[in-house]
């Protein structure tokens, strides 16, 4: 007998909002530890050493455009899994657990994030 | 038990590593044009060093809970098995997986924490 | 006469190696009818789709399914609240093995509500009537009691699609804190002591698709957050209830 099939076309599902933070916030999480955690190492071990690496990492900054906006989105990365997670938090002391609430908590991070991301890049580009 | 202390850990941890990460922008937004020196005069300073030894501990647990929570989420057998045919190796995936974030994790904060106080 | 797509998931473990989509036609209703009338309307027409319905009016939890994917009770969801350019896909509840067409397995949903134990544990002796409480004690299970296990919420759950035998799931997550929360229980430490491991409980991230979608207005995250309390309470040793 053959094994019953399941629906699970994730593509076909319906995914509202708060769905959407909570796994961004996991994948935010995933990339925080597995890029920017080494990328972090990369930074302390060359902005410590002695004053030429730290000229020529800060150099490197400023010059290799896909290196700075490494940077750039590492960091707005972490930040939206802080935000998304002072989100959880608020919501752990039973704030805002109702559907509108959460709907429009999820709204507010997200925007919120996304003018950080824009400013960031603009400050950047300066 | 387990279940609430890890929970618990989590959160309280969370607030740990913001507080660090807010302690280290605030450096960022209050100093312009940082040079060498003024970087290693903070982030080589005795207080600065003991706070970012505790952040790259307490960040490692607190991504070795959130990363063990992702793979039992899906290198499992069912969740494998429902997206393709790799449902008999799933476990052996999964440990391969806890294994790497494992080392790497403790590769950069140890690394991380002998720098600042080499 | 306008018309309206109806794509419906089909399977029949009997003739089919896969289950596929299949697309029916209809003239669109002149006025407002159920989703549930529109499945009867084609079963006229093709005998052979199956699907669960019992009550038609929303209390007996049969009909539930993955409607233009959210899922819902079939009988009083209004097709006009559902349809999106004359088309309307009809699944079954995700994450649950079909059986055939719409149908789907129901037992992991079931074994995790036997699990939590779903009925009052008192071991004092029986008054002659009934075990007395309070008007405020009882609106304690307002918003608790109401579910009708529809497996609307448990399946639209992302961690319970992932471990369906290890997280307990909204459904009977909510049930769960029913009955925590009810003051003729006398088991309530007991209770959350089955509840304390890092499965049953702790797999919800607040992801909220069962508030969505449950078709009672209820909101097991809410119930859900306040187990959390309760285990964190238990945790810290203070007294949750005299026995």
């Amino acid at each position: 007998m053959q094994t019953r099939p399941t629906f699970i076309n994730l593509f076909k599902i319906n995914l509202p909002i708060t769905a959407i933070v909570s796994i961004t916030h996991r994948l935010a999480g995933m990339y925080n530890f597995f890029i920017t955690l080494p990328l972090s190492l990369y930074l302390v071990a060359n902005s410590t050493k002695d004053k030429s690496s730290f000229d020529f990492l800060a150099q490197r900054i400023s010059d290799d455009i896909f290196f700075g906006l490494l940077i750039i989105i590492s960091f707005n990365i972490l930040l939206y899994h802080i935000l998304t997670g002072v989100r959880h938090l608020i919501m752990d002391l039973h704030i805002g657990e109702n559907l509108q609430a959460a709907r429009l908590s999820s709204f507010v991070v997200i925007l919120t994030s996304l003018i950080i991301f824009l400013f960031s890049i603009g400050v950047y580009l300066k | 038990m387990i279940g609430s202390r890890l929970w618990l850990f989590q959160r309280i941890s969370s607030l740990f590593l913001l507080v660090y990460i807010i302690y280290i922008a605030l450096f960022f937004v209050n100093n312009n044009n940082i040079s060498y020196f003024d970087w290693t005069l903070f982030f080589l300073s005795f207080e600065t060093r003991v706070l970012t030894s505790i952040f790259f501990i307490i960040v490692l647990v607190h991504g070795f809970i959130g990363l063990w929570t992702v793979g039992t989420d899906y290198l499992t057998p069912r969740t494998l098995g429902l997206y393709s045919s790799f449902a008999n190796i799933a476990d052996s995936l999964r440990k391969i997986y806890q294994a790497f974030f494992v080392l790497l994790g403790l590769f950069c904060s140890i690394s991380i924490i002998y720098l600042i106080w080499s | 006469m306008q018309k309206i797509e109806v794509n419906l998931y089909r399977y029949n473990p009997e003739k089919d190696r896969f289950p596929y989509m299949m697309s029916y036609s209809l003239d669109k209703p002149k006025k407002d009818i159920m989703v549930l009338d529109l499945l009867n309307m084609l079963k006229e027409e093709d005998e052979s789709i199956s699907y669960r319905r019992s009550c038609r009016e929303g209390v007996c939890g049969s009909d539930g399914m993955n409607i233009n994917g959210k899922n819902g009770l079939a009988c009083i969801t209004p097709l006009s609240s559902v349809i999106k350019k004359n088309k309307i896909e009809l699944r079954p509840l995700p994450g649950l093995p079909v059986i055939r067409d719409l149908v789907v397995d129901m037992t992991e949903f079931y074994a995790q509500y036997e699990k939590i134990k779903p009925f009052l544990q008192n071991d004092t002796e029986a008054p002659l009537q009934e075990r007395l409480q309070s008007p405020e004690d009882r609106n304690k299970l307002d918003g608790f009691y109401e579910c009708i296990l529809c497996a609307c919420c448990s399946t639209s759950c992302p961690s319970f699609w992932w471990n369906p035998d290890k997280f307990v799931g909204p459904a009977a997550l909510l049930q769960a804190y029913r009955f925590l929360a009810d003051s003729r229980d006398l088991k309530t430490a007991e209770r959350l002591d089955d509840l304390s491991d890092p499965f049953s409980v702790y797999r919800c991230h607040g992801i909220m698709n069962c508030v969505s979608v449950c078709p009672k207005g209820l909101n097991p995250n809410e119930a859900i957050g306040e187990i959390k309390d309760m285990l964190l309470k238990k945790k810290k040793n203070i007294i949750v209830s005299d026995g």
